[in-house]
């Protein structure tokens, strides 16, 4: 509320509990609009104080007709000590009705009473003991906070933040996302309220998420292989980051909750090594395609012999037919002849023979020799010339 | 009342509250408070609320009871396997004890600087015993707890409660770190040219075993269709044997002038064959002899 003094919370042993609103104004002269002497009454937002600041008004004229404030007031004293009263009454309502606060939707109120919490307020019209006997703190603790780890990508000449150590001694470079929030429960078991625990238990929560997370994360990697964490264990990673993460703020009583952790990458920690991997990937994608050109190959090579094979038979079916119908056509011509031949077998055998010879000699170069013209190799020897010349 | 008692009563006012807020002071849930008389520690409140001291002879003094962090600057050690790694650890305190640290430090600051120097300690005791693999993975959790046990230990004294300790980082130096980025290259190229081996043994296989297949199939057709041909050229026989049995003399002499036929004709058709022939002969049978020779 605008006029309410709310500086200073924890300025211990200075600041009296009964110090601010003091009623001649031992510390607040200049400040003009709380005192009794010359309320002005700026409050719009009060109807009813508006009216009372009217009728005190009208008596402090009845008053001081001079118009002279505080205890210069020559008239009787009576008055002045009513006034007094009023204007202590005054100040009292006005400080009542300064502790209503409201807690948005989302939002919780942390109240403490002499410093010491006493309660947490769900979201609406609220009201308590104004300062300095209570305070509140409003705790948004519905929306997600995003904590990026490592927080600057590049420390000391483009070396990364974020290389680790893995269990089978890489590096690997990582980066990740802690979405976390503030604990909501209103109740929590064997201690105070998590959005209590937030603000009270743990210096600057942010920087502690942030330096638990490192060191969870790299706990995490250095159990891990580099394969594993670049592969299939990312969500494994996820998860064991953020049960280490969890467990830590848990133990320090922190209030926070990891919602998540996001693994933005898992890269090789530089260039070199980089081009390495990505050459793994092509060897990978180069085997596949060895592979299906051989596939290719005995797809074709198959196919074609059990053509070849095909062909193979199919001649040898040829060839069998063949032989078998020439056999049996000779054979059944032979036996045609034979029946003929059985009919007049000298005359038959006689004919026959000379029609062959007929044919045969036909064509031929022939030489008759008698038998006795003389043994031995003289009498053929110049035959062939003889040939020659002969046609 | 008479006219002097509006000042009385200012004043008196005035007074009230300067005894009020020397003698009241808050404590709180983030702090713990001591009390000094003239400098001299005479009561601790861990609790927070509204606390009473003596006025103007007594003062306070807030400690921060909060679970702090003790950060501590990468140190580089060297472990039992002579290898360096760099250490980034860090703590997390909490003053349990502020009378006892008000006593021993005075502020939270130099409370800090004893702390940092102990932890530096017993960091190096703790990560020189063991091997880099154990720090980076293998023992990591039990030796943060080690330093924890340890570095508690040595900081009990202070009203300090160790509540964590934690290894933030634990790299190799750059030159290590260099021959770690080598190894990696050589590892995936060996890896990438296994794979690729692999490929080729696999596409040699695979072609290795199309070809035997085909030739198995190729085999297998000559073997069919030379049975095919046996039985074939059986049969040729067996109707031979049919046809000709039926009277060997006559199939010798007919299939002799078959052969005479073919043998003698076939290219003597340009007169390419001589022959001598015998008037003996029984082709010139009546060639001498009109009443046929013999």
């Amino acid at each position: 509320m605008p006029w309410q003094d709310n500086s200073g919370d924890n300025n211990g042993p200075v600041r009296g509990p009964w110090g601010q609103p003091s009623g001649k104004g031992s510390r607040n002269n200049g400040s003009g609009n709380r005192g009794p002497g010359r309320g002005t009454g700026r409050n719009n937002d009060a109807p009813d104080l508006e009216d009372l600041l009217e009728a005190s008004r009208q008596r402090l004229k009845r008053a001081f007709p001079n118009g002279s404030g505080g205890g210069g007031g020559g008239k009787g004293p009576e008055i002045s000590g009513r006034m007094m009263g009023i204007g202590a009454a005054l100040l009292a309502f006005l400080w009542g009705i300064s502790g209503f606060y409201t807690i948005d939707a989302g939002e919780l109120g942390v109240e403490t009473t002499f410093g010491a919490f006493s309660a947490v307020t769900p979201s609406g019209l609220q009201w308590h003991f104004p300062s300095p006997i209570q305070n509140v703190n409003k705790v948004d603790v519905e929306s997600i906070r995003k904590l990026p780890v490592p927080a600057s990508r590049n420390r000391n000449g483009g070396q990364s933040d974020g290389l680790m150590l893995t269990g089978d001694k890489n590096i690997v470079d990582v980066a990740l996302v802690v979405n976390y929030k503030i604990k909501s429960d209103l109740v929590s078991n064997n201690s105070i309220p998590g959005v209590a625990q937030y603000l009270f238990n743990v210096d600057n929560p942010e920087n502690v998420v942030r330096t638990v997370a490192e060191a969870s994360i790299r706990e995490v990697v250095g159990r891990n292989t580099l394969d594993f964490i670049q592969t299939g264990g990312r969500s494994d990673i996820q998860d064991q980051t953020r049960a280490l993460l969890q467990s830590a703020l848990d133990q320090y009583q922190a209030g926070i909750e990891v919602t998540e952790i996001n693994l933005e990458k898992t890269e090789p920690p530089n260039q070199e090594v980089n081009d390495a991997f990505l050459d793994v990937e092509a060897a990978d994608q180069d085997r596949q395609r060895t592979i299906d050109s051989a596939r290719a190959y005995a797809n074709k090579v198959v196919p074609e012999a059990r053509g070849k094979a095909q062909q193979i038979l199919e001649q040898a079916r040829g060839y069998a037919a063949r032989v078998t119908a020439e056999s049996r056509g000779q054979a059944d011509r032979f036996k045609a002849i034979l029946n003929e031949y059985k009919k007049a077998p000298k005359v038959t055998r006689q004919r026959m023979y000379l029609e062959t010879l007929e044919t045969v000699l036909g064509d031929m170069n022939k030489i008759i020799v008698e038998d006795d013209a003389g043994s031995g190799v003289v009498p053929y020897l110049p035959l062939n010339e003889i040939n020659r010349k002969a046609p | 009342m008479s006219r002097a008692t509006v000042p009385i009563f200012v004043v008196s006012l005035f007074l009230t509250i300067v005894l009020v807020t020397n003698t009241l002071f808050i404590v709180p849930e983030t702090n713990s408070a001591i009390v000094l008389r003239l400098g001299e520690p005479r009561e601790q409140y861990q609790e927070a609320g509204l606390k009473i001291k003596v006025p103007f002879i007594e003062s306070v003094r807030f400690i921060d009871k909060r679970n702090r962090e003790l950060d501590q600057d990468e140190i580089e050690i060297i472990a039992n396997n002579q290898e360096r790694l760099r250490v980034d650890a860090f703590a997390r305190y909490r003053i349990i004890n502020p009378l006892l640290f008000y006593q021993r430090a005075r502020t939270e600051r130099n409370g800090e600087d004893t702390l940092r120097s102990l932890m530096n300690q017993n960091v190096r005791r703790v990560l020189g015993e063991v091997s880099v693999e154990d720090i980076v993975s293998n023992e990591r959790a039990s030796l943060m707890l080690r330093i924890k046990e340890l570095l508690g230990a040595s900081a009990r004294p202070l009203g300090v409660e160790i509540v964590d300790v934690k290894i933030r980082r634990a790299d190799l130096p750059q030159s290590n770190s260099n021959a770690v980025y080598q190894r990696m290259i050589t590892e995936r190229n060996q890896l990438a040219e296994r794979i690729r081996a692999e490929g080729n043994e696999a596409a040699q296989q695979v072609r290795a075993q199309a070809e035997r297949e085909a030739t198995e199939i190729q085999a297998k057709a000559e073997e069919e269709s030379q049975k095919i041909r046996g039985r074939a050229d059986a049969e040729r026989n067996a109707v031979f044997n049919e046809a000709y049995g039926a009277d060997p003399e006559f199939f010798a002499f007919y299939r002799s002038l078959t052969a005479y036929e073919k043998a003698l004709k076939k290219e003597g058709a340009n007169g390419e064959t001589t022959i001598l022939l015998s008037p003996d002969s029984e082709f010139f049978r009546y060639f001498n002899n009109l009443e046929g020779s013999r």
